[in-house]
């Protein structure tokens, strides 16, 4: 038996003659946070389920309780969301790139990677932090944002914001790039594993706040219906899953990089994973140029709303993939019941599905490297 | 010799480990320490520890390593306060097992904080509880008091040396810093 603390709270355990996978659910702990606490309130619990993920979390709760209390944000509102989604997304994306994939199988482990790879290192690690620097733009904290609440968002980007905003997103547009060669050679496996998936789907658009839910070839499906509908054998949802749903909405240079890497779809390989991600935060950054470029922010008042009981809910998309929120409130505006289903439980099945399915002999490699090959495995789930 | 590190993540969002590992720094911070946070069953000098133990396996988890580490640190404001931060009463801080030797508020620290932690250790300083509130920080850079203002605030009890990113778009203070004066 072997037991890794390194992945996300998800204790994994493991025994490598009969690989048996069981992943924790952590989700109903802040299911049982959350009563008892003012719905308005609700995002500091969510927020803190797991970093990568926190301002999608925040802007789920914040949803599901404008959804409760029929509260209709504005239009900017909604856009500055979108810019603070995918600038989750980038980020998050960035981060797995640069700190957990290409060290991977590389080297003893991080530090050794780092002084290894030093001017590498450096230049990603400056991305990284300009990645940070929009997130703290936009949410004026970080992690943890602080701007957006039920209602509206308390502050607007200023000019100089919105131009220092599009400068940093061309410079990760610019760092992205030019690693897809480093994660080409990352290819590991090829497994067709993944048959069925799922994500927010919309006509015109590659939406990550709204939309309806559309699962492979399927008539797309209002997404509290679906939830309510299905309890179990969740498809896999995340950034490959988005990716096969929306391929003809994707960004200018996205679509260029599909080509000529020459990306087949539907993409049925969870090792293609790394290029998908480098891929969609390319698309991410230039959706919030293009948004940046094309919006005069003006300061708005926040409609104001009063609790009351009500069941509200949210689909929203993270880095890691869709993730649903639920909450009953009580006439004091309290929540008194929560139902949070996550990325990472959806895929539960598809994680051990493909931890069985590693094509190698386990009788010709040491503990260590087998270690390796499952937690990089891992690292294609965002685990 | 470079002291030995392992990062022990309990019930937490991972952000404090996230910043440590995306530190500007951590190179030179390389120098001084061996950071780790796979599988090890070595004993460490420090055993960095993020989040509350909510559960059996997280305290079984926690005892196992504290075992073979000489000192505790308790890295980010869950840490020293989970119950407070994750809104979890069922949380409680790894110290109330092993006392920590250092601990680092914040949520997440910045990395000016996170260096002065590293400093600390290698000048072999004494650990310091914070002993000012936010309230003096939003003094210092003239950030008008939201509690005259008639909003419930935590700033007066809450551990000072903070960027006061709240108050300065008016927001309240939510504590995230942990309370004043505890060690």
């Amino acid at each position: 038996m072997m037991q890794s603390s390194k992945h996300s709270g998800i204790g994994i355990k493991f025994e490598i003659t009969s690989p048996a996978i069981e992943i924790k659910k952590r989700n109903h702990y802040f299911e049982k946070a959350l009563v008892g606490v003012k719905a308005v309130e609700a995002h500091e619990v969510t927020s803190r389920i797991d970093f990568s993920t926190s301002f999608t979390n925040t802007l789920a709760s914040q949803q599901a309780i404008e959804d409760a209390f029929g509260i209709e944000v504005s239009k900017q509102t909604k856009l500055i969301r979108e810019l603070m989604i995918r600038s989750e997304i980038i980020h998050s994306h960035m981060i797995q790139v640069y700190t957990r994939i290409l060290p991977s199988l590389d080297e003893e482990n991080y530090l050794a990677y780092i002084r290894k790879h030093e001017k590498e290192y450096k230049k990603a690690n400056e991305a990284i932090q300009k990645a940070e620097r929009l997130l703290l733009v936009l949410g004026k904290r970080f992690p943890h944002q602080i701007n957006s609440v039920v209602g509206g968002i308390l502050v607007i980007p200023s000019e100089d914001e919105k131009k220092e905003m599009i400068k940093l997103l061309k410079d990760v547009i610019s760092q992205l790039t030019g690693t897809i060669p480093s994660l080409l050679k990352k290819q590991q496996y090829s497994l067709d594993l993944i048959d069925n998936y799922s994500s927010l789907w919309e006509l015109e658009s590659t939406p990550y706040l709204y939309g309806k839910i559309k699962v492979k070839d399927e008539e797309a499906k209002d997404a509290r219906q679906y939830y309510l509908e299905r309890k179990k054998d969740y498809p896999f949802v995340g950034p490959i899953s988005r990716m096969n749903n929306n391929k003809k909405l994707l960004s200018t240079s996205a679509e260029k990089l599909i080509k000529k890497i020459g990306i087949k779809f539907p993409i049925t390989n969870p090792y293609s994973f790394p290029l998908v991600i480098a891929i969609e935060a390319i698309h991410c950054a230039e959706r919030n140029i293009e948004s940046l470029q094309s919006t005069h922010f003006e300061h708005e008042t926040r409609p104001i709303f009063s609790p009351k009981k009500s069941v509200g809910h949210s689909c929203v998309e993270s880095a890691k993939g869709t993730i649903y929120h639920e909450y009953d409130i009580d006439d004091k505006g309290e929540i008194i019941n929560a139902r949070i289903l996550s990325d990472v439980e959806q895929n539960e099945e598809m994680i051990k599905k493909s931890v069985t399915k590693l094509p190698f002999d386990p009788d010709k490699k040491t503990r260590k490297q087998l270690m390796q090959e499952i937690e990089y495995l891992l690292e294609m789930f965002y685990i | 010799m470079k002291k030995s590190i392992k990062l022990l993540r309990l019930e937490g969002c991972g952000g404090c480990f996230q910043k440590l590992l995306n530190h500007p720094r951590l190179s030179e911070i390389s120098e001084h320490f061996d950071i780790h946070h796979s599988e090890s069953s070595n004993g460490h000098d420090y055993l960095f520890i993020e989040g509350g133990i909510i559960n059996g396996e997280q305290e079984k988890m926690f005892k196992e390593m504290s075992g073979k580490s000489k000192s505790i640190v308790l890295f980010g404001s869950c840490a020293k306060n989970p119950a407070q931060i994750l809104k979890m009463k069922e949380a409680r801080p790894a110290s109330t097992m092993k006392e920590e030797e250092y601990s680092l508020v914040g949520c997440s620290p910045s990395y000016e904080e996170i260096t002065g932690l590293f400093s600390k250790i290698i000048l072999e300083k004494k650990d310091e509880a914070i002993n000012t509130p936010v309230c003096d920080d939003c003094q210092k850079k003239e950030i008008n008091c939201l509690m005259l203002k008639g909003i419930e605030c935590q700033g007066a009890k809450t551990s000072g040396n903070c960027e006061i990113l709240c108050p300065k778009i008016s927001k309240e203070c939510t504590g995230c810093r942990t309370s004043l004066g505890e060690r």
